[in-house]
């Protein structure tokens, strides 16, 4: 984040504060270029670069409270870009071990008998008992409990970007989990 | 979802807010609560019967002074931890743990010192005044910490649970202190010692989950 971009941030965060939205949308949008550069330099290329920008912006948003308009924009934002980077790198290594261990997933039933886009119901229940318990939460209350996204939000404590984003990762994993057979989410 | 449609959800739900109050007046606030309780209960029980000639010793004022010193250290560190990027004086929080264990080894080294260590201390009766005095405060004061600390943004819950935790359990430790009239060291490590200990990991386990979680529920997983 250059010298620039931090004076700029904290405007706008000040203009936030008093419920300019305008502004505080240009905030995540700059947040969001600054992460993804913050994010490759540490990461690399790996494909979830994004889920690391989204978790960061949430949790921006969910801190915006603690941002003292006296002090620097930059050690409040990165100290919360580091944490969510970090936490997302530890849960893609719980999901990519589960994911290797192969005894987690059973094999997809065999194509043939009921069509191929079916998929075994032990393997869709496998692939859900290892996704982390928030995503599983959220989308067994979607689509077993036909729950909204808000009465979803109401019942985990979460807002409702949240469930949304939690939801389309849990959905991301699972394809991944099911080796790319579900159909479309 | 696409990073785009986040950023329009989240712009959407963006109102004015009011900015959390700075960590020295938060911490004023606590303690406040935290001191004005441990004063309350002193007066309401008493201090030990000798206090005046106790307040002599620079043993007893050493000690307390560290319990003290240890409760405001700590809570000091919590509520700046609890804010992104706040923290630039780390050795903040290991000066609080430095002088709560400085305060057990003393009383450990007096004991030992005493000779027949072991024997003392298992034939020492335990005083659960000072246990429950210990746990009451502790319970009380911690309580509210923790429900400041929930507020802000903690992202380092554990390290923030256990400083919250011993914040509290010192202050706690310091009024009892002042009120127990047993000087022996055996008594002390017993009845306020191991009791401050098995409540900073109580809160530390108990805290962890509980500030953790509001942070993280305001986010996703």
């Amino acid at each position: 984040m250059t010298a620039d971009q931090e004076r700029q941030s904290a405007d706008w965060m000040r203009r936030a504060q008093h419920g300019d939205q305008t502004a505080y949308a240009s905030l995540l949008v700059l947040l969001t270029k600054v992460t993804r550069g913050y994010a490759r330099g540490r990461l690399g290329g790996v494909p979830w670069i994004d889920d690391v920008v989204q978790e960061t912006l949430l949790a921006v948003h969910g801190a915006r409270h603690t941002y003292d308009s006296t002090r620097p924009f930059g050690p409040w934002f990165y100290a919360i870009a580091s944490s969510r980077m970090i936490d997302v790198i530890r849960r893609e290594r719980r999901v990519s071990s589960r994911q290797v261990s192969g005894d987690v997933i059973p094999e997809p039933a065999a194509p043939g008998g009921s069509g191929q886009d079916e998929i075994d119901a032990d393997a869709v229940h496998a692939a859900l008992a290892a996704l982390p318990d928030r995503q599983r939460q959220v989308i067994e209350r979607m689509k077993f409990g036909d729950q909204s996204v808000r009465e979803v939000a109401g019942g985990l404590g979460m807002s409702e970007s949240a469930v949304k984003v939690t939801a389309h990762r849990g959905y991301r994993t699972l394809r991944r989990l099911l080796g790319g057979r579900t159909r479309e989410d | 979802m696409r990073t785009e449609d986040l950023i329009v959800d989240l712009a959407r739900q963006s109102g004015p807010w009011t900015p959390l109050a700075p960590v020295r007046v938060r911490l004023m606030r606590w303690l406040a609560l935290a001191i004005g309780l441990g004063v309350v209960t002193v007066a309401v029980i008493g201090a030990r019967a000798d206090f005046a000639d106790a307040i002599q010793r620079p043993t007893f004022v050493a000690l307390a002074v560290a319990t003290l010193a240890s409760g405001l250290l700590a809570a000091q560190a919590a509520l700046v931890l609890s804010v992104p990027g706040a923290e630039r004086t780390p050795p903040v929080r290991v000066l609080a743990t430095i002088l709560i264990a400085g305060w057990a080894m003393t009383f450990a080294i007096q004991l030992v010192a005493g000779g027949n260590a072991w024997p003392r201390l298992a034939a020492f009766p335990n005083h659960w005044g000072c246990v429950e005095r210990i746990s009451a405060l502790s319970i009380l004061s911690g309580v509210v910490l923790f429900v400041m600390l929930r507020r802000a943004a903690p992202l380092r819950p554990r390290m923030c649970a256990a400083l919250a935790a011993l914040a509290s359990t010192s202050l706690a430790a310091t009024a009892t202190y002042i009120m127990c009239p047993v000087d022996d060291p055996a008594h002390q490590l017993a009845s306020h010692v191991v009791p401050l200990a098995a409540l900073v990991l109580a809160g530390t386990i108990i805290g962890v989950g509980k500030t953790a979680s509001a942070f993280r529920l305001r986010t996703s997983d």
